[in-house]
């Protein structure tokens, strides 16, 4: 009986000390079987357990709301996509990192991402100075330019510098529909986002200065006329004429069946390429840097960040910090890689993984990492991007002209900004 | 005694029924009113739901919404053109399938695209409206056709979501008609075989006016479930190019699922709801005109 009893109380005694079993939401991606893979490393290294929430994209929103708005936490962990990470960094249900581990900063191997790990409440932007450090950064996604590197020898060409390098190499292979020069990716759900690069690399945007709280519309700018006008300019010279109906689905099928020459596309897209059972292009593809423009070259961010809602219990933050700081060492990171996730550290360029042929897509994602920009980080992003979205997929769909696309979308931008107590104010329209 | 048994049956009536009045009103009344009610407010999130009222401002916002009231006039459109064309081919598919010895075989196979998940149907008709991989332009260029942008030129995507609509849908319209059909009392139709009719003049004298009721009702079903379409326009051009196939439940799901503006929202459902209400009583009121002239 005695022993009995010893040997429940050990029972008991190792049941308390078992790690938390944590639970985290993820999205369904070409990424998530990377992920998948360094997670297991994780578990069978620690010990440790994380049920993982595959949701498809669409669904992610609603469940991160539901979560952080209960009571107690569905997930211990859940990631936000640039989409909709300022809305839900702004309200205010996620753990300040140094809450549980003061000491604990991202170290500066991790790419920047213009600050959205930190989240100042004050001015409602992303701010590394006087922001709280909300989020991880887990997915590096951003756009890179890819490019057929077997045509580009066979020819001897270096990959564009200027997007008239573009249209001067695409223009070499152009010849629809057998091969199409440039594919752009202008459905209404996603166009700005494709046309992020060449906003900024025109010195347009959408709002003034968001990192400093200043979300005066800017849309409307002469900046961003030049930048529509190029990009037409390329669809029309070198690109698909009915670019305003191309979503990722199909630019990635253009790209793997060696119907495109070149794309601005995720980085995520790029898994597929060497893929034997999905691509015709194996090995044949490069990514570059994003051709530049009068104020250099720029991407758009789509990385993803994770963070720890305030709702989730005391050890499972714990737990889950551990976790995720595992994930960003660069050690972790090269594994991370070698598993077909997309990495978050600007500092494998330098790595030796980064001088191999299957990893070649590495420098040009940290080359664009460097530039790429946030189109939208305001917390009415998911409203704001539907506008841009309408009207820019009507300029290139030819239903309204640049002028009065952009000047109406700002004025609509102004209004939702405005109605939302932001900072605001507008240009004079574009004539 | 007849009073107490009238009595006990009126009991019996609302105990019986009042299972289903109590499910009826937590399920459906209660949400219904918390929806109205909610219209009414700016609903934001820190730390717990704030309801800021606003009067009637929703109601103004969804008037000036750049989606909402080209969705409210694509819907009306959708489903006025995909029931129409919808009920005519599922009355003729009736009347030539209730000729027909072995129907069932034809009506399983007709039932297929109803049983289909709707990423299924996205999937398997993205695939045939693409234009450089999609199998209609593919056949197309066989006949020396230029392929067609089938989702891409604002006037043909939304005449290809109403193909697909009308692929999708008319088996169920089939199915209801056929039914109303196979309910004629056969004496009726022979007593016409024997006064001489053809197939035409027994559809039309014969069959048409007894199974109207059930076409009427398969109409405005079908007009109510086109009103909810969203897979099919989720799918295939997420409301673009432009708002060419923006519809209202895309609209209602952007803004109040997406943008998370529960107040919009609402006010944008609470508008449907009354427009459907509006429009099924307009038709009622036509079908009961219709009738009281057939009657006369």
């Amino acid at each position: 009986m005695k022993g009995f009893v010893s040997l429940l109380a050990v029972c008991l005694l190792a049941s308390t000390a078992t790690a938390a079993k944590l639970n985290m939401l993820i999205n369904q991606s070409p990424w998530f079987d990377g992920f998948r893979k360094t997670l297991v490393m994780y578990e069978e290294e620690t010990g440790e357990t994380i049920e993982l929430d595959v949701t498809p994209y669409p669904g992610m929103s609603e469940k991160i709301r539901n979560s952080i708005r209960s009571p107690e936490a569905i997930y211990d962990i859940v990631i936000t996509s640039t989409e909709f990470m300022a809305t839900y960094a702004n309200s205010g249900e996620f753990v300040n990192f140094n809450d549980i581990d003061p000491d604990f900063k991202l170290d500066s191997g991790i790419c920047g991402y213009q600050d959205t790990s930190y989240w100042n409440y004050e001015t409602r932007s992303f701010d590394a100075k006087n922001g709280e450090f909300i989020g991880i950064p887990v997915n590096g996604n951003v756009q890179v330019l890819y490019y057929r590197r077997d045509l580009y020898e066979e020819k001897g060409l270096q990959p564009p510098k200027t997007w008239d390098d573009l249209i001067k190499n695409a223009a070499e292979f152009h010849n629809p529909p057998r091969m199409y020069g440039m594919i752009q990716r202008s459905e209404r759900g996603a166009v700005t986002y494709n046309f992020g690069p060449y906003m900024f690399s025109h010195g347009g945007a959408v709002y003034k200065d968001p990192q400093n709280g200043d979300f005066s519309i800017v849309f409307n700018s002469e900046n961003n006329r030049k930048a529509l006008e190029k990009y037409l300019e390329i669809r029309d010279k070198v690109g698909h004429p009915n670019a305003h109906s191309i979503g990722q689905g199909e630019m990635i099928q253009y790209l793997r069946t060696g119907k495109a020459a070149h794309a601005i596309a995720v980085i995520a897209a790029w898994g597929g390429m060497d893929d034997e059972e999905k691509s015709a292009v194996i090995g044949k593809m490069g990514a570059a840097l994003i051709p530049s423009g009068p104020s250099g070259s720029a991407s758009s961010l789509g990385h993803w960040e994770a963070h720890i809602p305030k709702n989730v219990k005391p050890e499972h933050q714990k737990a889950a910090l551990k976790f995720l700081k595992w994930l960003v060492t660069k050690e972790n990171q090269i594994k991370y890689t070698e598993n077909g996730a997309v990495p978050v550290r600007c500092d494998l360029i330098y790595s030796p993984i980064a001088k191999e042929d299957r990893f070649r897509f590495i420098e040009a994602l940290g080359q664009n990492s460097e530039v790429a920009k946030f189109i939208a980080p305001t917390v009415t992003a998911v409203e704001s991007t539907a506008i841009t979205n309408l009207y820019l997929n009507k300029i290139v769909a030819g239903e309204i002209s640049i002028v009065d696309g952009l000047n109406q979308a700002a004025e609509e931008l102004h209004k939702i900004t405005a109605d939302n107590g932001m900072k605001t104010g507008m240009l004079p329209k574009l004539k | 005694m007849e009073n107490r048994s009238r009595e006990t049956d009126r009991y019996w009536n609302v105990l019986s029924l009042a299972p289903l009045c109590l499910l009826l009103f937590f399920l459906t009344i209660i949400p219904l009113l918390s929806l109205i009610y909610t219209s009414f407010f700016k609903v934001t999130w820190s730390g717990g739901y704030l309801y800021e009222g606003v009067g009637f401002q929703n109601f103004f916002d969804l008037v000036e919404n750049k989606f909402y009231i080209p969705g409210v006039k694509n819907t009306i459109q959708f489903a006025l053109i995909t029931v129409i064309i919808q009920i005519l081919i599922a009355y003729v598919i009736a009347i030539v399938l209730n000729k027909i010895k072995y129907r069932i075989i034809y009506l399983s196979i007709f039932m297929l695209p109803i049983l289909l998940p709707p990423i299924v149907i996205g999937s398997i008709w993205r695939l045939m409206y693409g234009f450089d991989f999609g199998l209609f332009n593919y056949l197309l260029s066989y006949l020396g056709i230029m392929p067609i942008d089938w989702l891409g030129d604002a006037k043909i995507a939304f005449i290809s979501i109403i193909i697909l609509d009308i692929w999708h849908w008319t088996p169920f319209s089939v199915i209801l008609l056929i039914t109303a059909i196979e309910g004629i009392p056969k004496d009726i139709l022979e007593a016409g075989l024997i006064d001489g009719t053809n197939f035409l003049k027994e559809a039309y004298y014969l069959i048409t006016p007894l199974i109207m009721p059930t076409i009427i009702v398969a109409s405005l079903f079908r007009f109510i479930m086109s009103f909810k379409v969203f897979d099919e326009i989720y799918l295939l051009t997420q409301g673009g190019p432009g708002t060419a196939t923006e519809v209202v439940s895309f609209s209602i799901y952007e803004t109040y699922f997406e943008s998370d503006n529960i107040g919009l929202g609402s006010a944008m459902s609470v508008t449907t709801l009354i427009l459907i209400i509006l429009i099924m009583y307009a038709v009622q009121k036509i079908y009961i005109k219709l009738r009281l002239n057939a009657h006369d």
